[in-house]
């Protein structure tokens, strides 16, 4: 986090700090009741403060949902830079998918009429050329997803919505998903983007919201 | 990551365990967020930023100072990377109609650059608006600016008498507060202009 040394950016951290400092010492020289005071008056009940194991776990939490997060964001949108080179790509990518397809062709006529084309080449009619029965039975299919898995699915698309405030889809997304998998409701990261919905879709008059 | 095993846990949940401490933690969080929603979630993202050894642990200055300085990063973090992520809004790609990567994200060391581009923006407004003036303020934060920041220290190189240092101190602050106070209204101003066409855009497309 820590700027190079001789980078200026350095001295304004320095100018921050020295902020920092003067706000901590503004509130510590508070005394308990002036601080409870300050609490009640933004709203705040001094007696639901969260122990320090609280806290820690609730660090520990945001830690986890971080990382949820960012697995859901694993499919990212391009830059800008990226934008404009893959949007400089798709001659070159159809041009090549072309050739891929044609090579495949090729090799799939070549396996299943061989003998055809060698004996149309060569004028030979002699050998009758007969039914293939020698084609390998299909592979299987994948099974299809489970609800739960479809369920999961749909709560990553419901947390992106959340993360850029369209409530709508986003609670949309989780009753699709409740619908598929009732129990994963229960999950934290649920019921803190439904009360981020509530709140986004049903703003309280008196919440001061991004300062 | 909040890492268990690191030393540092042991002393922030020492000092985390004084309900003092914590009443005065979650006070100076309202006061940056003015909610207390957010401010929970402040004190919450400064203490792991504060236990993760390569995010700011705790080594120097008060645990109080640390913690509001952390505090103020993180806030200030945030709002960086919402107005960032409101930038270039592209539904076309949510559409289904422009391409996504899955390659990592390369967006981490512009957005660094970014942070340290603005960081030295207001240090030249803090050093225009002492220039000619205050010779000892800027002796101070050119020392800074080298990695010498304890007043002791400071006052050794300078040198002076450790009372001027502060001294000194006090009047980067009177000039560095208006500084963030500008900074932090063209913010605001931008955000709302993002939030103003992020809108636009959302009904263009809703319609």
């Amino acid at each position: 986090m820590e700027p190079d040394k001789n980078d200026a950016a350095r001295g304004w951290l320095f100018a921050e700090k020295l902020l920092a400092e003067e706000l901590a010492e503004s509130v510590e020289k508070l005394t308990d009741e002036e601080v409870d005071e300050e609490l009640r008056a933004a709203g705040y009940d001094p007696a639901s403060i969260p122990t320090a194991d609280e806290m820690l776990e609730r660090a520990a939490a945001r830690t986890l949902e971080r990382e949820h997060a960012a697995k859901a964001q694993d499919i990212r949108v391009l830059s800008p830079a990226e934008r404009r080179h893959t949007a400089e790509r798709p001659q070159t990518r159809t041009l090549l998918l072309l050739v891929a397809a044609m090579f495949t062709l090729f090799i799939v006529v070549m396996v299943e009429q061989g003998p055809a084309i060698v004996a149309f080449f060569k004028h030979h009619t002699e050998a009758p050329i007969g039914p293939d029965n020698e084609r390998s039975p299909p592979s299987p299919q994948p099974p299809p997803p489970t609800p739960e898995e479809r369920a999961e699915v749909l709560r990553n698309d419901a947390t992106l919505a959340c993360e850029d405030y369209r409530w709508v889809l986003c609670r949309d997304k989780l009753d699709e998903a409740r619908a598929l998998d009732p129990a994963g409701e229960g999950s934290p990261i649920v019921k803190k983007e439904r009360t981020a919905i509530q709140k986004g879709l049903y703003p309280p008059r008196d919440d001061k919201g991004m300062k | 990551m909040c890492d268990s095993s690191a030393p540092s846990l042991d002393r922030v949940h020492a000092q985390l365990s004084d309900p003092r401490c914590r009443a005065r933690l979650i006070a100076i969080a309202l006061r940056i967020t003015g909610s207390p929603a957010s401010a929970d979630d402040l004190v919450n993202d400064a203490i792991m930023l504060v236990l993760d050894p390569e995010g700011f642990p705790w080594k120097k200055w008060t645990f109080m100072t640390h913690m509001t300085f952390a505090m103020r990063h993180v806030w200030d973090e945030q709002r960086r990377r919402f107005s960032v992520k409101k930038e270039i809004p592209d539904e076309n790609v949510t559409l289904g109609l422009k391409g996504l990567s899955r390659e990592p994200p390369a967006d981490d060391e512009l957005d660094r650059r970014r942070w340290l581009a603005t960081l030295r923006q207001l240090a030249q407004r803090v050093l225009a608006k002492l220039d000619g003036q205050h010779p000892r303020a800027r002796q101070c934060f050119n020392l800074a600016v080298q990695g010498i920041e304890q007043p002791a220290e400071q006052a050794s190189a300078i040198p002076r008498p450790v009372a001027e240092v502060y001294e000194a101190h006090r009047i980067l602050r009177r000039y560095a507060s208006p500084v963030r106070k500008e900074w932090e209204r063209e913010e605001e101003q931008r955000m709302r202009e993002q939030r103003a066409t992020w809108d636009r855009e959302q009904r263009k497309v809703q319609s």
